[in-house]
């Protein structure tokens, strides 16, 4: 037996063996605004707003494909024969002028008609010229 | 901010210029109404005492009959000046006569009143009952001169009254046009076509309207009657001439109504 061999490195039968497991250390935020913690009452804005933003982009989604639908029946039907119709347009500017002139001619046709040339009130006086003395 | 003020300062004033030409007429009619109420009494004075003088021959009856023949004739005087005056109120207020009419008519009643002012001074320094007799003379033999002056001023208002009218009707001709040139595109050609004929008959009636406008004032302007039966048949007659006239406008606003119509149900 080596005396000069070194000791065998075994742990004291008095030490704890230590304990392999999952270690849970409690993880703290440290930050400087105690009052940054989310706020409950805001979720239902916020589901809202997501609801809102998906029922937009599903619908943005519906009507782009039943153009694209439409636009592809188009395309069939248009190879069929149609009887041409025509249609003239009167845009909008057309009834609003047309409206203005119609009153305009309304007002015209009842001052023409109704008003007084003939001013009463200038009607001249009637008086004696002679002074009617018999010399 | 000053530039605002300054616009409702100016409007306000506008306002009031518009209340006095208007209240200025209304004015010069109530005048009218008063002094020819006047006149009526003071007339009415006037012949009771000339009966009475005609009647006794007195010196008490000759000083009355001559003290109210002299009112008499001044305030026939003012009478005149004042309906005179209504006729020129008249004229500033007439939308449809130019600068020139205005300044022609009231000349000729500026000379009215002057022969007016002239018998009026006379009247009151009259002393007998023949001077009384001879200042009278002088109005009687310048009425004529008078009652035409007075009959071409009305006439010349019918006339500027019948001006708006037919400026009224020019307003909306012009409509109709700058309707018809900015959406001719909008109607088609067919139905444009019976549009423009409405036109063309809109603009024959404008034309016949304005001949007869020129030949109305012609003959006012040349009025010159050498007696008052012939100034009141003349005067009549240009009446008559400026209903047709209206006539023609009223024409006019018909075949607009049908060039409504055609637009209207244009298809």
């Amino acid at each position: 037996m080596n005396i000069h061999a070194p000791d065998p490195q075994i742990l004291p039968k008095t030490n704890i063996p230590p304990v392999y497991g999952p270690i849970r250390t409690k993880i703290q935020m440290t930050t400087n605004n105690s009052n940054n913690t989310f706020n409950r009452k805001l979720l239902p804005f916020v589901i809202a707003f997501f609801i809102i933003t998906g029922g937009f982009i599903f619908f943005e989604y519906q009507t782009k494909t039943s153009k694209l639908q439409n636009r592809a029946k188009l395309t069939t039907e248009s190879e069929r024969p149609i009887p041409k119709q025509e249609i003239t347009p009167i845009p909008l500017a057309t009834e609003s002028a047309f409206i203005n002139f119609e009153q305009t001619v309304d007002r015209m046709k009842e001052i023409i008609q109704n008003s007084n040339l003939i001013d009463p009130s200038v009607s001249p006086p009637i008086f004696e010229l002679s002074l009617g003395f018999s010399k | 901010m000053r530039g605002l003020f300054l616009f409702f300062i100016l409007n306000f004033v506008n306002l009031l210029i518009v209340q006095t030409i208007n209240a200025s007429s209304n004015q010069a009619y109530q005048d009218y109404l008063f002094q020819y109420d006047t006149y009526r009494t003071i007339n009415a004075e006037f012949q009771t005492a000339r009966n009475e003088y005609e009647t006794f021959q007195s010196l008490s009856s000759e000083t009355a009959a001559l003290h109210t023949v002299k009112t008499m004739m001044n305030q026939r005087a003012i009478l005149l000046r004042t309906y005179i005056f209504l006729l020129k109120e008249k004229l500033y207020e007439n939308q449809g006569l130019s600068k020139n009419e205005i300044s022609s008519y009231v000349a000729t009643l500026d000379s009215e009143l002057n022969f007016l002012d002239s018998q009026k001074n006379e009247a009151l320094s009259v002393n007998s009952i023949q001077g009384a007799i001879d200042v009278s003379k002088k109005l009687e033999n310048h009425n004529i001169q008078f009652q035409i002056t007075i009959d071409r001023t009305r006439i010349g208002l019918a006339l500027g009254n019948l001006s708006v009218l037919s400026r009224t009707q020019d307003n909306a001709v012009s409509y109709a046009q700058k309707f018809l040139t900015d959406h001719k595109y909008a109607y088609p050609k067919e139905s444009y076509d019976k549009i423009s004929r409405w036109t063309e008959k809109i603009v024959q009636s404008r034309e016949s309207f304005i001949q007869s406008y020129d030949v109305l004032r012609q003959k006012n302007n040349s009025l010159n009657p050498t007696d008052i039966q012939t100034l009141t048949d003349l005067h009549n007659s240009l009446l008559k001439d400026i209903e047709s006239a209206r006539s023609l406008l009223i024409q006019c606003s018909s075949y607009l109504v049908e060039l409504k119509n055609a637009l209207k149900y244009a298809d």
